[in-house]
């Protein structure tokens, strides 16, 4: 018994499958909803990386990327402070990776207008602790004291943003800086130090002259700002 | 057809032999807890995160059932000489592997429904909700699985259960990560096969799920790939020496 399927049939089906392969893929790409896979394919591609760092950063690393299309898409428009549906991942986030700051500043700005002001500045000092040198943790948290009581608050503010204008103190990159020095010269400027607020807004300038203070909203790479 | 049907049929009354629906237990006794166990700062857990948990929850219940069974059942009947016993009685060996991956498919559809049934039910008790669209989420994970099975079946054709399972579950982790390869933008030309046409999680948890467009999409890619991962198995089954 020849128990072989035969060569031609194998070769025609399978070219009649390669078709209509190509064909559903076609229809996907043109039907497909908001936030389908091929976003998640990118984000775990994007993700890959932290694969070498370990298993939880890999972890986080993946829900903080599947949360940035739901952000633009399903829930563009919606202000950050109605978007309940993050949390839990914003928390699995810094529970796998302390060291993911960005984690940190979303969900304590989000519990403290959410929950209450204390409840997220506790989580914005969870931060500080997970990452004393970080210049994002300490302006966040200079922040939101601020926002809770400026007076009450003076002392610990100008602690944090003394620790937010050191040189020693680590951004993520050159914009996150920016956006770091501008909240901190603005909360100078009310507490009554201009002369301090007026030397940040000339290295503030400078940064803008070199390009810098335009954010990061350039989600596809295509070197052109999204929103 | 008759005859895929037998064979089909067969490999369904071995699944309930094997008690799979203890799976499906398992699954209702993890949703029920997971959900709510969820840290959340007092926010609460809301409907749209339920979804994606749920969904989840099921792409990973049905993936672990997909390759108990799909891993061991051909390699067993080689090994046990049972298989002589079918392929004796005028069935063609790819007539053997398309019947076997159809009982597959029986099987982990009604997994897989009640899965979503299940998840439902528990959505509609804590929100009030009655979340229809898991049951879009449910075909989709459906049509994957069906593509993990035939991949696995291909594969048990020459290996054995643990190379199947590795197999499998690297063709699963690759397929939807693919997308390194596309470089920092992320975006794939369309014409790349991958899994993530069956990746529908956020827009059924947090959009208004997907139209007929779509879905004929996922159809078409499932028939597509299953037929190609199965047009090998049988080529492979077909010239081996048992």
């Amino acid at each position: 018994m020849d128990a072989r399927v035969g060569a031609r049939p194998s070769a025609l089906l399978s070219a009649v499958f390669a078709i209509l392969l190509a064909g559903s893929l076609w229809l996907a790409a043109i039907a497909a909803p908001p936030t389908t896979g091929s976003d998640t394919g990118g984000a775990l591609g994007r993700a890959g990386f932290a694969y070498l760092g370990g298993l939880r950063t890999f972890a986080a690393a993946v829900l903080w990327n599947r949360l940035d299309p739901i952000f633009h898409e399903h829930y563009n428009g919606v202000p950050l402070a109605e978007q309940r549906f993050a949390i839990p991942s914003l928390h699995l986030v810094t529970l796998l990776d302390p060291q993911f700051t960005q984690a940190y500043y979303l969900s304590s700005y989000m519990v403290g207008r959410m929950v209450g002001a204390e409840q997220g500045i506790e989580l914005a000092r969870e931060g500080v602790r997970n990452n004393p040198d970080s210049g994002l943790m300490h302006s966040n948290l200079a922040q939101l004291l601020y926002m809770q009581d400026k007076t009450a608050n003076r002392e610990e503010i100008l602690e944090h943003i003394t620790k937010t204008l050191d040189e020693k103190t680590v951004w993520a990159n050159d914009d996150e800086r920016f956006e770091g020095y501008i909240i901190t010269a603005r909360m100078l400027e009310t507490m009554g130090f201009p002369e301090d607020a007026a030397r940040i807004d000339a290295v503030l300038e400078r940064m803008r002259q070199a390009g810098l203070g335009q954010g990061d909203h350039d989600h596809d790479g295509d070197g052109v700002q999204d929103h | 057809m008759r005859k895929l049907l037998a064979i089909a049929q067969a490999v369904v009354r071995d699944a309930v032999r094997r008690k799979v629906v203890w799976v499906v237990v398992l699954f209702a006794v993890l949703l029920s807890f997971v959900a709510p166990s969820l840290p959340t700062y007092g926010v609460g857990v809301v409907g749209a995160v339920y979804r994606e948990i749920a969904i989840a929850l099921m792409f990973a219940a049905s993936l672990i059932v997909t390759l108990a069974l799909a891993a061991t059942r051909i390699p067993a009947e080689v090994e046990r000489r049972t298989v002589f016993n079918v392929l004796s009685r005028d069935v063609r060996r790819w007539q053997y592997v398309a019947g076997t991956w159809s009982g597959l498919c029986g099987v982990i559809g009604v997994a897989v429904l009640a899965f979503s049934l299940v998840a439902g039910i528990v959505g509609f008790v804590v929100y009030q909700e009655v979340m229809w669209l898991l049951l879009e989420a449910a075909l989709a994970v459906w049509l994957e699985m069906s593509v993990v099975a035939a991949l696995t079946v291909a594969l048990s054709t020459r290996f054995g259960a643990v190379t199947n399972s590795a197999g499998a579950l690297t063709f699963v982790f690759v397929g939807h990560s693919v997308g390194v390869l596309a470089g920092p933008g992320g975006s794939l030309p369309w014409f790349v096969p991958t899994l993530d046409v069956f990746d529908v999680i956020s827009a059924v948890a947090h959009g208004s799920g997907y139209g007929l467009g779509y879905a004929a999409a996922m159809l078409g890619a499932f028939v597509a790939m299953s037929g190609l991962l199965l047009v090998a198995g049988s080529a492979i089954f077909g010239r081996r020496d048992l």
